[in-house]
């Protein structure tokens, strides 16, 4: 899979996560990985700066939360700027499918 | 090991404020600790190993401070553009206006420049430190805040302080926060009834001339199509904010 691509799609894969719930870093570390079957692993240098430019552009929210274990953990949250647009990404990406579909998919 | 690699992380993130840099490595050292927990790692040379797979301290670094630089220069731009949008609907009308009623050019450029400039950058650039607040509390901030940075506006005659349009500023505040989620058409037309409406209860108790103006119903008019006017240059700031702020998001990273 073209790496670069993935890596210009961070944005939206973030969103996409944190529209199921709050999540800390390393949970969307260990999700990515899993979902994409280990074939992806999403590096803190890139997870990071991709999570605070979210949370700048204010799609997205932080906060600290103390664990049971006295230890603490960042969690990011979607916001309504943050749902619409992924809400008009997911719209755009479903055309974008459907059109390239019609050229590569099977015929009928 | 892992207070090495934080502590020559920090170094290069040396260029960032000190606030920024503690919370920048706060967030790596749970991360890391998160890891190696969920790993059941608990030697050092497991840690290390954990460590071994990771990007350089340097390399780390390096993406962190060029995101930051690239987030600053992005928000002063958004920020200024989005105020300015502001400032350009309410200021361009006034001139309209003005040229009509034959009043002076700079009236409009000094309320356009304070209202776009102080309560529409002002309230963009500060949002962000209360969006994960509940609603009613994101709406005070916003407008308690929005009514101080209008007080450029209430100098803008000269003349004397006119206190009753700091409530320009409460109205552009209210508005930021009104807008986060799609609003139907006839909210457009309750806000704007509810804010001439508080505005003209404002103005009676300035000036102690109710019927004078209630009765004028050009000059009402006029007032609702003014406020009409800071809606649609809030709405405008906020969607070309939000454009912006995509376009920004998606493109490939330079650094």
């Amino acid at each position: 899979m073209d790496r670069e691509l993935l890596k210009g799609s961070t944005p939206l894969l973030l969103l996409s996560l944190l529209s199921e719930g709050p999540m800390y870093g390393y949970q969307i570390i260990e999700t990515v990985r899993a979902r994409t079957g280990g074939s992806y692993t999403l590096k803190e240098g890139a997870l990071y700066p991709a999570l605070h430019k979210l949370e700048a552009a204010e799609f997205i929210s932080s906060y600290w939360e103390t664990q049971p274990n006295g230890r603490e953990r960042r969690y990011y949250a979607i916001q309504a700027g943050g749902t619409a647009f992924l809400d008009a990404k997911k719209r755009e990406w479903k055309q974008f499918v459907d059109m390239v579909q019609g050229f590569v998919g099977p015929r009928g | 090991m892992m207070a090495a690699y934080l502590s020559e992380v920090e170094r290069g993130l040396a260029s960032l404020p000190r606030r920024r840099r503690r919370e920048l490595i706060r967030e790596l050292e749970a991360s890391l600790l998160d890891e190696a927990e969920s790993a059941g790692l608990v030697s050092e040379e497991a840690m290390a190993a954990v460590l071994d797979g990771k990007e350089s301290p340097a390399e780390i670094a390096r993406e962190l401070v060029a995101a930051e630089a690239d987030t600053s220069r992005h928000r002063r731009q958004t920020k200024l553009l989005a105020g300015g949008a502001v400032g350009l609907a309410t200021g361009g009308y006034l001139l309209i206006l003005g040229m009509l009623l034959n009043r002076p050019w700079r009236f409009s450029l000094s309320f356009g420049l304070a209202m776009g400039l102080a309560v529409g950058v002002g309230i963009f650039w500060s949002r962000s430190r209360w969006q994960r607040f509940n609603p009613l509390t994101r709406y005070l901030l916003a407008m308690g805040l929005g009514t101080l940075l209008a007080i450029p506006l209430g100098f803008v005659l000269g003349k004397f302080f006119l206190w009753t349009w700091l409530s320009y500023g409460t109205f552009a505040g209210y508005l930021v926060e009104r807008f986060q989620s799609k609003r139907r058409v006839l909210a457009w037309v309750e806000d704007n009834i509810l804010f001439t409406a508080i505005l003209f209860a404002l103005s009676t108790i300035w000036f102690k001339s109710w019927f004078l103006e209630w009765s004028d119903w050009q000059f009402v008019l006029r007032a609702m199509l003014f406020n009409f006017v800071i809606q649609v240059g809030v709405w405008g700031g906020l969607h070309l904010h939000r454009m912006l702020d995509g376009h920004w998001l998606l493109k490939p990273n330079r650094a």
